[in-house]
């Protein structure tokens, strides 16, 4: 009766398993099911706003090439510019009629994103895929790394909450969380990059290279990564940690723990088994939503490090009202935000066997 | 009561508030009597700091300290307001959602998702277009209202755990009604957390809402920390050799969260006894 | 026998000697981007807007357009080069005939592609053709072409023109101009989506590697360029996005990039700790001008329109400029001390054009009817006036801080005026859309060449309603005098002195009615580094931005005493 994690040691029976498992099979389809109808209307929301945003790439369009030309053009000469562009990027049509044929392209025509204002003529899924390594590469690994570490690290704090040790790294974290991460960011570039020289301070790689399979150029690439990776990593491992800090000390307060203790079981297999492992189903949803973040949400990062990631891509498609690249780029966070936390919550069942009760 | 966590922290917070408030009158009647050190155009900008300007000028000429000075207390009202804002909608919609089941449960739980995928600063500048004249009170229920998502993100889970533990079990057979049970069972395991995103929130505001500054739906030229940071950013305030500009409202903003949160450990320990008893066992 | 042993020791040490020697003074070289020589390499951090694209070199791309790469600067040649005058580029002359309807341009002979095929008039009436075949398409330089007729004879071109044009030269030396492209190259190519990915063009560079990634392009002169005698000196020359100011700085201070805008508030300190920094101030062809909408009462009333002129403190503006103490006033639609051919002082004077007096601005609005009404004034219809001042943040004090400095004046004689700032994208679609009160914005009235273009955007022909895309200045702005002036400035000869008389009466409606109000001169601040290279001075004529700067690189010398 007790949805102790130690009933398990019951052993059910095979049709009490069948049934159970047809259950969670049940439970998998609906969550896809939500899932699938929650990527289509955040995608859908996203294709109207981006379009009704103030601002029309065709005057900004029109504003540069006059700028290129230096000299304004008659109006005349404007009408035929921009009922050229307005042809080529299909917004003449109504909007329900674009926004078919935008899902039928995307999805359909090999996920076509229609061409950028950005890069023109480049089309968009081209910019994307170009600059999706760098994203991956340095954002999202370094965010993964900075949850093992702060998780590992809050647990522990939360355990030893009395100890002195834990609350001076109490405050530190607390001081690097909230640091502006263009601060840490620029400390790091100032102190290491140029005063000790320590390590490349900006760009994806050296200058004169190009990619490709040498030890030069991964060497270059490697040795590039370290700071802007080590930035993200503090400001937001920082915040991993005081997050499961907090998560450990609501958990410590529960009664199962006093009972666990009772039972005599040793600290460790208290903080491993039974507390750990009931604070780390929120702090894995804050993974997942971080790391959808990071996909769009580190242009300051990519600004003083120079890397040419989504954050910048999408900051220059947002200049131009690009609403191809800006939707494009909003087309990856959100399926890698939505399939995340549905990993997530296809998991958290394993983690916590009491939320498998729900299924 | 008499814990140090929550008396340091009060005491920290109401220096900030003291400084807020007597702050900009002070510093103009003592550093600058006569002048107008707050208005744009009084001084040449980007001066080095000197006796006149102990953190220099900033780019629109007017005193730094004096733009620092004037700019925590709105930063704080934003932050309280839009934290709080974000933080009561997050946990209302949280607790919804992780307590309710079937239909309601996946409803609350697409709109979070989708909240929380779509990008915001878009959004923003379409709601730009509706507003006329933005003030501080609507930028902070603007930020509050955009920031609920990733606390009931959070929090959802967590309360379907909870609801599943004997003792809430308990709590439906003996009777008590849904209501109860939140506010009785669920909601204090949760507080410290709550507690956490809470402070997380108002700093948090603090900081986003210089974003909108930028892009033109601030609170028309108030100054805030906030905007300060991000204004210090653009204008390479750092390179200029300014870092006061750039460290103080750094620093303020630090400070805030420092004491919100020696408040929210202090609380912590007062409300719950029980604490205290596990860790020293876990020691 | 010991004594060759002696010989063979003394020559293996002298040996050693020599190959540390030369090693030491090979390691003196110091190399940069991988091999190239640091002594023979000019390196440019350039700033790109927006849109930053390292892959193509197709000059009629609006979006590929930009100074990032450096091949409008060092590949992409014009026709003639405009710096205070034409000089002859690709093109050696033109001639008019007697009444303006034909233009002889000669060509020049014997230049070449810097893939080594000869320029020749066929490439010149390809492009011609090109340009005008896609002119549907919206490409640059396209425009002028409609309904001219050319032939070609010897080494001239002969164009005949629609209508009497003596202006249709500046079509070839301009800012941005036509410019030949190699028909083999661009043959059978789309103007909008060809990338001419060898950068192809008749300038002394050639393409050695352009990233997308690190954002840099790696040029090498070439020695088989069709004008020796204007080689560039530098051997290589390497662009590259300039980082955030905050990291430049330490590039700068290092002495790791020889040229590139930066902040003017920074180059101080970058000069302390870096002697050989030198700033190089070069004025903005484009002076700055606040814009009202002439559609939105009061805003209709010329009267009113002068009291905020005369409410605007253009010196303290000026004190915040982007580069302080390089600020000039300007008295005319156009940069610069005013050409007495054009300019009508009496009306300046008459009309108080860049005068500051609040005094008379309340003055100018009582006589015009907008009376104080229990400290507000009204308009017409009794009711307190109210405008937006609009303004975008470009981290130039100087374009934000006018509007609060002109709401405070009028706050003094009882108007208010509330400074607005908008993201970019909105401003740009706003302006033209003629969604606003008053705008600042830079105005280029008269870019190095056609003078035209001083009054042109001032036509009726741009007052379009609200909400409609209007060219040229966007107030909505319209005058039958000054339609009737500009219509006759268009088809004048601009040397002529009966043009200079139409230029001075359009001054005079222009002061009187007060369109827009000039604010300021702005100077950009350019940074050089004169440790591997000099030449490059303060008064240079110069633009950072189009192929007329190709002239920078010939003032550029190496610096002998590194």
């Amino acid at each position: 009766m007790t949805p102790n994690p130690s009933s398990r040691a019951a052993e059910p029976n095979a049709d009490q398993q069948r049934a159970a498992r047809r259950e969670v099979f049940q439970y998998a389809v609906r969550r896809f099911g939500v899932y699938l109808f929650t990527l289509w209307a955040a995608i859908t929301v996203a294709f109207f706003i981006f379009r009704l945003v103030p601002g029309d790439p065709m005057n900004i369009l029109l504003g540069n090439l006059t700028r290129a030309e230096g000299r304004q053009r008659d109006a005349a000469e404007q009408e035929v510019i921009i009922a050229r562009y307005r042809q080529i990027f299909g917004v003449d049509d109504p909007l329900p009629l674009q926004y078919l044929n935008y899902l039928r392209k995307a999805f359909l025509g090999g996920l076509d994103l229609g061409p950028s204002f950005v890069e023109y003529p480049a089309p968009t899924r081209d910019l994307v895929f170009r600059r999706m390594p760098w994203t991956i590469g340095i954002f999202t690994t370094s965010v993964l790394l900075a949850w093992f570490i702060g998780t590992g690290l809050g647990a522990l704090i939360g355990w030893l909450q009395r100890s002195q040790l834990s609350k001076l790294a109490v405050v530190i974290s607390t001081l690097l969380q909230i640091t502006p991460v263009y601060l840490v960011a620029l400390g790091l570039i100032i102190y290491v990059g140029y005063t000790w020289r320590i390590l490349p301070a900006g760009g994806p790689y050296a200058r004169h290279l190009q990619p490709e399979w040498t030890w030069e150029f991964i060497s270059s690439l490697l040795t590039h990564a370290i700071l802007p990776m080590l930035s993200n990593i503090i400001v937001i491992g920082a915040g991993f940690t005081l997050g499961m800090r907090a998560l450990m000390i609501s958990v410590l307060g529960e009664d199962y723990l006093t009972f666990a203790r009772a039972k005599g079981l040793s600290p460790f297999t208290v903080l491993k088994d039974y507390a750990f492992r009931n604070a780390l189903i929120p702090q894995v949803t804050a993974l997942a939503i971080i790391v959808g973040a990071t996909l769009n949400g580190t242009f300051i990062i990519e600004v003083l490090f120079q890397l040419p990631g989504l954050g910048t891509l999408f900051v220059q498609a947002m200049g131009l009202r690009d609403f191809n690249t800006m939707q494009a780029v909003v087309l990856f966070s959100i399926f890698a935000v939505l399939t995340l936390t549905l990993i997530v919550d296809l998991a958290l069942p394993l983690l916590d066997p009491r939320i498998r009760r729900l299924a | 009561m008499r814990n140090p966590s929550i008396i340091i922290g009060l005491i920290m917070l109401t220096l900030m508030v003291l400084v807020a408030l007597a702050g900009p009158a002070f510093v103009s009647q003592t550093l600058f009597p006569g002048e107008r050190p707050g208005m744009r155009g009084s001084y040449r900008p980007y001066q080095l700091d000197s006796v006149e300007h102990p953190i220099g000028t900033d780019g629109d000429g007017r005193d730094g300290l004096m733009v620092f000075v004037s700019s925590i207390w709105p930063s704080l009202q934003i932050g309280l307001i839009a934290g709080a804002t974000s933080t009561g909608l997050g946990v209302v919609i949280g607790f919804l959602a992780g307590y309710a089941r079937g239909r309601l449960d996946t409803l609350a739980r697409i709109l979070i998702d989708m909240v929380l995928v779509i990008p915001t600063l878009p959004l923003l500048l379409m709601l730009a277009a509706y507003i006329e004249r933005w003030d501080l009170y609507k930028l902070s229920l603007i930020l509050g209202i955009f920031g609920w998502s990733f606390v009931a993100r959070v929090i959802r889970p967590q309360v379907q755990s909870l609801r599943e533990r004997s003792y809430v079990d308990l709590a439906v057979l003996s009777g008590e009604n849904p209501l109860e049970i939140i506010f009785l069972e669920l909601l204090p395991p949760l507080l410290p957390y709550i507690g956490y995103v809470f402070s997380l929130s108002i700093v948090g505001s603090m900081l986003a809402e210089a974003g909108l500054q930028i892009i033109g739906l601030g609170a028309g030229g108030l100054p805030t920390l906030g905007f300060m940071i991000a204004k210090g950013f653009r204008e390479s305030v750092i390179a200029i050799g300014l870092l006061g500009q750039m460290l103080l409202p750094a620093g303020a903003l630090i400070y805030v969260f420092l004491a919100l949160n020696l408040i929210n450990t202090g609380l912590d320990e007062v409300f719950n006894p029980r604490l205290k008893t596990t860790i020293e066992g876990g020691d | 026998m010991f004594y060759a042993k002696r010989v063979l020791l003394i020559s293996v040490l002298a040996l050693a000697l020599v190959s540390v020697l030369s090693l030491a003074v090979a390691q003196d070289e110091e190399l940069v981007f991988g091999d190239l020589p640091r002594s023979e390499t000019f390196i440019v951090a350039s700033q790109a807007p927006h849109n930053d694209v390292w892959d193509s070199f197709n000059y009629y791309q609006a979006g590929t357009y930009n100074n990032a790469t450096g091949y409008a600067n060092v590949v992409h040649e014009p026709a003639f080069i405009t710096a205070n005058g034409f000089y002859p580029w690709l093109a050696q002359s033109w001639e008019y005939n007697e009444d303006g309807t034909e233009m002889t341009l000669v060509i020049t002979e014997g230049a070449n592609w810097n893939d080594g095929a000869p320029l020749t008039m066929d490439d010149w009436l390809f492009t011609l053709q090109y340009n005008k075949d896609h002119a549907d398409k919206g490409i640059s330089w396209s425009g002028f072409l409609a309904n001219v007729e050319w032939s070609a004879e010897g080494s001239s071109i002969t164009f005949t023109l629609p209508d009497t044009n003596w202006r249709f030269h500046y079509n070839f030396g301009g800012l941005g101009t036509f410019s030949p492209i190699p028909k083999h190259v661009w043959e059978g190519q789309d103007p909008t989506t060809f990338k001419n990915p060898n950068a192809v063009h008749s300038g002394p560079y050639r393409l050695v590697s352009s990233n997308p990634d690190t954002r840099t392009t790696i040029w090498e002169r070439r020695d088989d360029y069709w004008d020796p005698d204007r080689l560039p000196a530098p051997k290589y020359q390497v662009w590259l996005k300039r980082p955030e100011a905050d990291v430049a700085v330490f590039e700068w201070e290092e002495g790791n990039f020889d040229l590139g805008r930066m902040p003017f508030s920074v180059m101080t300190r970058i000069m302390s700790s870096n002697p050989h920094i030198k700033p190089l101030v070069h004025q903005d062809p484009c002076p700055r001008a606040l814009i009202f909408n002439t559609l939105n009462p009061p805003l209709d009333d010329k009267l009113f329109r002068r009291a905020l002129g005369l409410l605007l403190n253009r010196q303290a503006v000026a004190n915040l400029a982007n580069v302080p103490g390089y600020v000039t006033p300007v008295l005319w639609p156009n940069l610069g001390e005013p050409d007495e051919r054009y300019y009508d002082a009496a009306a300046a004077e008459e009309f108080q054009v860049t005068t500051f007096d609040p005094e008379a601005a309340a003055a100018l609005l009582d006589e015009a009817g907008y009376p104080l009404v229990d400290g507000a004034r009204v308009n017409k219809d009794g009711e307190p006036i109210s405008l937006d001042a609009l303004y975008i943040d470009i981290g130039n004090p100087a374009w934000t801080v006018w509007s609060w400095l002109l709401a405070e004046q009028a706050e003094l004689v009882g108007i208010e005026i509330n400074p607005r700032l908008l993201d970019i994208p909105t401003f740009f679609t706003q302006l033209p859309n003629g969604e606003f009160d008053i705008v600042f914005r830079w105005f280029c009235g008269n870019l190095p060449g056609d003078p035209v273009q001083m009054f042109d955007g001032l036509h009726s022909d741009n007052a379009v309603p609200i909400g409609e895309r209007a060219g040229g200045v966007p107030g909505r702005y319209s005058n039958p005098d000054m339609d009737a002036l500009i219509e006759q400035i268009r088809t004048a000869d601009p040397a002529s002195e009966e043009a200079q008389s139409l230029f001075r009466q359009a001054y005079r409606i222009w002061a009187e009615d007060a369109p827009y109000v000039t604010l300021f001169g702005e100077n950009e601040g350019v940074v050089f580094n004169s440790q591997y290279w000099t030449g490059l001075a303060v008064g240079q004529p110069w633009v950072h931005w189009t192929p007329a700067a190709r002239q920078i690189i010939d003032f550029l010398e190496p610096a002998g005493d590194m």
